[in-house]
């Protein structure tokens, strides 16, 4: 059987038939943005909310994202879940849906978020009535906690955000993979479509990438060859990948050449 | 002439001003302006922008019929790129 059917993503009851979640920072032109978009099949963007500059007169981003695409903002500037709460809130009155994507960062170094922090502001929107999709730095009792807390998907990173250094907590997203229920998308750090497919073989739900496709030198070829990888690791992992083993195992039949 | 520069002239025939903070800078605009008066002078798409006065949400139906007043504190953020 070389077909699959209905495999679906599915978040918060609504189905995808793309895995594969853009990021719309960074880009060096709006075109690029919505090539990009077009390109790499994406249903799911995340964006970002700020102050106006009120001295200059700025393009909003919204007009360069088609419009079928679920919008998901996070809440990027958040160092707690009070504020995370104050920006999924400015941004549900846009009128752009409750999809919000949980980001509460304190440290400007490495960009890792607050796994504590995280799972109060996770408790606090789904209380509020948000769908909750929260970015976390891979760990099994904090990613439970988000689950307990209502949780829509659980997004560990794979490495810090805009590192481009793939997964370097592979061994942590894949035990968050066996034991959680609800989707795993890998979040952050994937800086090449080897890496998206390597993801997806582990059995990861979906992977969420920006800075690698909006800083590559032509950002809608990436964001098609990431759809292509992520659409490969997806039907290995389905396809069920056989384990490494330590010693040879002959792929021809073993017996004396032409002897027996 | 734009709108920003309609505001200020309109501004100068005014007889009281009063300044407000928006976005974080001090801003001096007539007395008594409208949300929707300022929103439409200082925002290219007033559709996609989200005011909070005073740390409150100010629904969009309601800015014309909110005024405001010295030393408010005014929010007007909307979207940018973001991962």
């Amino acid at each position: 059987m070389t077909t699959v059917q209905n495999d679906n993503l599915i978040i918060a009851g609504q189905t995808f038939t793309s895995r594969f979640l853009l990021g719309t920072g960074k880009f060096a032109s709006k075109n690029a943005l919505t090539e990009s978009i077009t390109a790499s099949k994406t249903e799911i963007v995340t964006v970002a909310l700020r102050r106006i500059d009120i001295d200059q007169h700025e393009e909003n981003i919204l007009q360069h994202i088609p419009k079928n695409i679920t919008l998901m903002v996070n809440t990027s500037g958040a160092r707690n879940a009070k504020e995370a709460l104050r920006i999924a809130r400015l941004a549900r009155e846009t009128g752009c849906g409750n999809w919000i994507k949980v980001e509460v960062i304190n440290d400007s170094k490495y960009l890792l978020p607050d796994n504590a922090e995280t799972i109060k502001a996770t408790d606090l929107l789904v209380k509020d009535g948000f769908i909750v999709l929260p970015y976390m730095s891979p760990d099994l009792y904090a990613a439970r906690e988000l689950v307990a807390a209502g949780a829509a998907t659980i997004m560990p990173l794979g490495s810090p955000i805009g590192s481009n250094k793939g997964l370097k907590t592979k061994e942590l997203i894949q035990i968050l993979i066996d034991e959680i229920e609800i989707p795993i998308i890998v979040d952050a750090g994937i800086g090449a479509p080897s890496q998206a497919a390597e993801a997806m073989e582990m059995g990861a739900a979906a992977v969420l990438v920006n800075t690698a496709v909006a800083t590559a030198g032509n950002p809608p070829l990436i964001a098609r060859a990431f759809a292509k990888a992520v659409q490969a690791g997806r039907l290995a992992y389905l396809s069920g990948l056989p384990l490494e083993r330590i010693y040879a195992d002959a792929s021809s039949p073993l017996t004396g050449f032409l002897y027996e | 002439m734009n709108r920003n520069m309609m505001m200020y002239s309109y501004l100068k025939m005014m007889n009281g001003a009063m300044n407000i903070t928006l976005n974080g800078k001090i801003k001096t605009i007539p007395d008594q302006t409208a949300l929707e008066t300022l929103i439409q002078a200082h925002c290219s798409k007033p559709e996609q922008v989200v005011a909070e006065l005073n740390d409150a949400i100010v629904q969009r139906k309601l800015w014309a019929a909110t005024h405001l007043s010295e030393n408010d504190h005014l929010e007007l953020v909307s979207f940018v790129g973001g991962g």
